[in-house]
């Protein structure tokens, strides 16, 4: 017996209410868990839906799903620092050293001169110091969206 | 606690724990496109259930070396819903050579410890 589509959502809500909000890996746990209530099925055809999926759920262990979703952002965040990396080691290799010592060289140049130095350097900082609180500002902004959202469906589902 | 097999009702995880990427990265190499659950049934299936890999160390590995460039991931729809296989990269494949040597050599040095051969050479 194959599960039916509403029965796929019902696996999609389940690993939401159990804190896992990346859709990739809700698929993936989506997909591992209707394998394993199908084959469930082939042995006990009249097990319910519900008591299937927590038997399966239970084989992860006392912190459900939370390890795997910890080890996920781990390895994405090893993921992306590597390419961050990457792109950072192409500015010291040709061609684009030749933009970046040129820029370092303008740069200079410019701070040599005090009236403009001091001004370039007083738009650099303010950019800076701007563009870093806009940045946590829509962070904060974009978790508090999520929480918010987290909080409405929990209560739907109770 | 990452691969638990019981023998003899005594628990030897300890053995195996090292062991979850080799085993992992040994099964795609051989059999091509898998995917998570397929790995869990195909090591219980080859080891008629004496080995069970659990689920909350399986996807974290899984991860980790998709993160490395071991793993490539596809995602194909199955009936009515979305599977990720993972399949083998050259890097991987690489990996998965180095790893195998070294579970010889460790293999053969604990068999020179525990059963040493006598002799009067």
């Amino acid at each position: 017996m194959k599960l039916n589509d509403s029965q796929i959502e019902d696996l999609y809500a389940f690993t939401r209410k159990h804190y896992v909000e990346y859709y990739d890996l809700q698929t993936e746990l989506v997909d591992h868990l209707a394998n394993a209530i199908e084959d469930q099925w082939e042995l006990k055809p009249h097990l319910f839906f519900e008591d299937a999926l927590q038997i399966e759920f239970k084989k992860f262990g006392v912190f459900g799903f939370t390890e795997v979703v910890e080890q996920r952002q781990k390895a994405m965040a090893r993921k992306y620092s590597k390419l961050i990396w990457k792109h950072l080691k192409e500015y010291f290799k040709l061609p684009k050293i030749l933009l970046l010592m040129s820029l370092t060289v303008i740069l200079y140049v410019f701070i040599s001169y005090q009236i403009i130095g001091t001004l370039l350097l007083t738009i650099l900082i303010t950019a800076l110091v701007i563009g870093i609180g806009v940045d946590g500002f829509r962070k904060r902004r974009a978790r508090y969206k999520l929480k918010k959202k987290e909080r409405r469906n929990g209560c739907l589902k109770k | 606690m990452y691969i638990y097999i019981r023998i003899l009702g005594m628990s030897t995880s300890q053995l195996y724990r090292g062991s979850l990427t080799t085993i992992i990265l040994k099964l795609v190499e051989e059999n091509g496109e898998m995917y998570g659950y397929e790995i869990t049934q195909r090591v219980k299936e080859l080891t008629q259930g004496d080995l069970e890999i659990k689920e909350g160390a399986l996807y974290p590995s899984l991860h980790k070396m998709e993160a490395a460039g071991h793993l490539t991931v596809t995602a194909k729809k199955v009936d009515n819903r979305i599977r990720k296989y993972y399949d083998i990269t050259p890097a991987g494949k690489e990996e998965t050579v180095n790893r195998l040597a070294e579970l010889d050599e460790f293999l053969a040095n604990m068999q020179r410890i525990i059963n040493p051969k006598l002799s009067f050479e």
